[in-house]
């Protein structure tokens, strides 16, 4: 009795696992299938990132602005140019 | 995927409304928590937890109703964490990300299908079980208490 009891339990679980194996195997083969399709230029995600930044370099800007003086002084400039043309490279 | 069968008996009235909110439940859960992954789950183990004492028919919609928010959550938390990851770190969108949110997007609509379909068919006393976890939940939920 005990025997048999286990052997369908086992049959029982058997089928489950599988089900679920089949199962996780759907799920991945659709990660794939999905992976495969470039989504990055559907939904157009480095344009949309490039204007994002545009527009947030743009806001700070007007904030620095807003709360700072301008330097416009050529020699400021030319010097800071410089700098930039020996140190950053 | 969804097969409808023979329960042992007939549900009464009472049960059938019961066995259907166990769905809907989720339903609500999901519309309600819709960001957090765990929402849900929490919804649907309340209810669960509430009607363990109930007959059987509504006993076993309950479990049906958890286990299948239980895979849910397991993908869906992932998504979770890795929309924080983006937002909040140096971690950036990549086409891998957006397969995989697309993939748990699509399953869970399918699942948000097919618990409307159970809700309605549950609340008419028919006995609805689902494929794969309607045999865990045969295993899990036995007739007597």
């Amino acid at each position: 009795m005990a025997t048999s009891l286990t052997f369908y339990a086992n049959r029982a679980y058997d089928k489950d696992s599988h089900k679920g194996l089949i199962l996780t195997g759907i799920f991945l083969t659709t990660l794939f299938l999905m992976n495969q399709l470039d989504w990055m230029k559907l939904f157009k995600v480095k344009q949309a990132t490039l204007k994002t930044e545009e527009k947030l370099g743009e806001l700070f800007w007007e904030i620095f602005k807003d709360n700072g003086e301008e330097v416009s002084d050529t020699l400021v400039i030319h010097q800071h140019q410089q700098y930039r043309e020996c140190y950053v490279r | 995927m969804i097969t409808n069968t023979h329960f042992p008996y007939t549900p009464g009235e009472h049960e059938a409304e019961k066995a259907s909110n166990s769905y809907l439940m989720s339903l609500i859960a999901v519309i309600a928590g819709l960001p957090l992954p765990i929402v849900n789950l929490i919804a649907t183990l309340i209810f669960y937890l509430g009607n363990r004492k109930g007959t059987y028919f509504v006993r076993w919609h309950c479990t049906q109703a958890l286990l299948s928010q239980f895979s849910l959550l397991l993908i869906n938390t992932i998504g979770f964490w890795w929309t924080i990851g983006i937002i909040f770190s140096t971690e950036t969108i990549t086409n891998q990300y957006l397969a995989y949110i697309i993939t748990i997007l699509f399953f869970n609509l399918l699942e948000f299908i097919a618990t409307i379909y159970t809700a309605i068919n549950t609340r008419n006393g028919i006995h609805v079980s689902w494929w794969f976890y309607g045999d865990i939940t045969n295993i899990l939920c036995k007739s007597r208490l």
